[in-house]
């Protein structure tokens, strides 16, 4: 992994999945795993800002409903009739812990989905920028992390899922993926770890 | 659902994963497995095949160009390396059941990785035929499967997922998509019960 060549991907980090009156919190069984990942995610941005990394935040926000949104039902549908991740609310914005990064951060926005690269321009972002591999911090496991992290490894990128940084909805969730789904397609590390390979790179 | 404005996926139906001998049954932990997900999809089609309902297979093919640049520690290298699902190959072919339907099956090629959507032109075989719903069965579960229908949902079509015609590595894995992820984007159904409705409707 060579730094210079390395994005990391925050993937979700608004008020409503992680402020402690965020409207999606109680969408996940333990808050304790929510602040826990938030934490690991945080210090490893704050240690990242010293290295030439790109950090990407790809926040989801929902227009309001209009004849073009698509119509299907699921959890995309709920969330948005439950008023969470609009755009223009509080709860889309980025959560304040990340202001001190502001001047680090570039944000792709309009995703509106799980997948980052849908109907966004995160991949001609990382073309432009020659990445070759993809860091994935954020949430939620099974749904953004995943759909997200295999279209990067289907685009041709190396994925990292930073185990620690990432939240799920369960704690099975959690495990079943990081034990049985992301190897298929990723690799799987701690922050400490990734911070340690990429800290090495720059020495080489 | 309006079976003249469905359609059916059928995915990874191909010979290196369901024949008999297949390289492939190796990765699923119960035999029987297979052979129950082949029979159940294969009476789903027999029956929708009479019906309006489009029906597409997009058979899989670990192209080099396409697997050299994904991780080289992932499954697709590792598929790729067993030979399996190679281009060209008999076992990538669509199984002889599905094949003996001939053109009453659209078979939509360019997928070489999870996503059906990608490299691919279902998006447009779907919207040229005002598709609204789609069905989804095939192997693997967590993989092919989720990706596509994940997709699907995005997309905008409202997902359906047959329970009985999904082909899981595990019983663990079968139960927490069909339980816990399906539910999030699509509806979870076994065969019989949407072919039930699908009958009523037609009554």
């Amino acid at each position: 992994m060579n730094a210079r060549t390395t994005a990391l991907l925050l993937v979700g980090f608004e008020n409503d999945k992680y402020a402690p009156n965020g409207l999606l919190r109680r969408m996940v069984d333990s808050t304790e795993r929510i602040d826990a990942s938030l934490a690991r995610a945080l210090q490893f941005v704050r240690t990242v800002a010293a290295i030439p990394v790109l950090v990407i935040s790809t926040p989801i926000m929902f227009d309001p409903v209009d004849a073009t949104t698509p119509k299907s039902r699921g959890i995309l549908t709920a969330i948005r009739d439950m008023g969470a991740l609009q755009r223009g609310t509080w709860g889309a914005e980025p959560i304040a812990e990340l202001a001190e990064f502001a001047g680090l951060i570039t944000t792709i926005p309009n995703r509106q989905g799980f997948n980052a690269f849908a109907g966004t321009e995160l991949h001609e972002m990382l073309t432009t920028r020659t990445i070759r591999h993809v860091v994935i911090a954020g949430n939620t496991t099974g749904l953004c992390v995943d759909s997200t992290g295999r279209t990067a490894a289907e685009l041709g990128y190396d994925v990292t899922i930073l185990t620690d940084c990432i939240y799920g909805r369960t704690f099975v969730e959690d495990r079943f993926y990081i034990d049985q789904i992301f190897p298929l397609y990723a690799n799987t590390a701690t922050s400490t770890n990734v911070l340690e390979q990429l800290q090495a790179s720059l020495g080489e | 659902m309006n079976p003249a404005t469905t359609a059916l996926l059928l995915i990874g139906f191909q010979n290196d994963q369901f024949s008999a001998n297949a390289l492939l049954r190796s990765a699923i932990d119960d035999a029987e497995r297979t052979d129950s997900v082949l029979d159940s999809t294969l009476r789903f089609v027999h029956q929708v095949s009479e019906s309006p309902m489009t029906v597409i297979v997009p058979p899989t093919e670990l192209t080099q160009r396409f697997v050299s640049a994904t991780n080289a520690n992932g499954i697709l290298w590792k598929l790729r390396e067993s030979g399996a699902l190679l281009p060209g190959t008999p076992g990538a072919e669509p199984i002889p059941e599905l094949q003996a339907y001939g053109d009453r099956i659209l078979t939509v090629r360019g997928k070489s990785g999870f996503n059906a959507f990608l490299n691919t032109s279902i998006e447009r075989e779907l919207r040229d035929r005002n598709i609204t719903d789609v069905v989804i069965a095939g192997a693997i579960t967590s993989l092919c499967v989720d990706s596509t229908a994940r997709t699907a949902y995005e997309l905008g079509y409202n997902v359906t997922m047959l329970t009985d015609c999904v082909l899981s590595g595990t019983a663990a894995e079968h139960d927490l998509y069909c339980e816990r992820m399906f539910p999030l984007y699509a509806r979870a159904v076994d065969s019989r019960t949407l072919l039930g409705e699908l009958d009523s409707a037609a009554a």
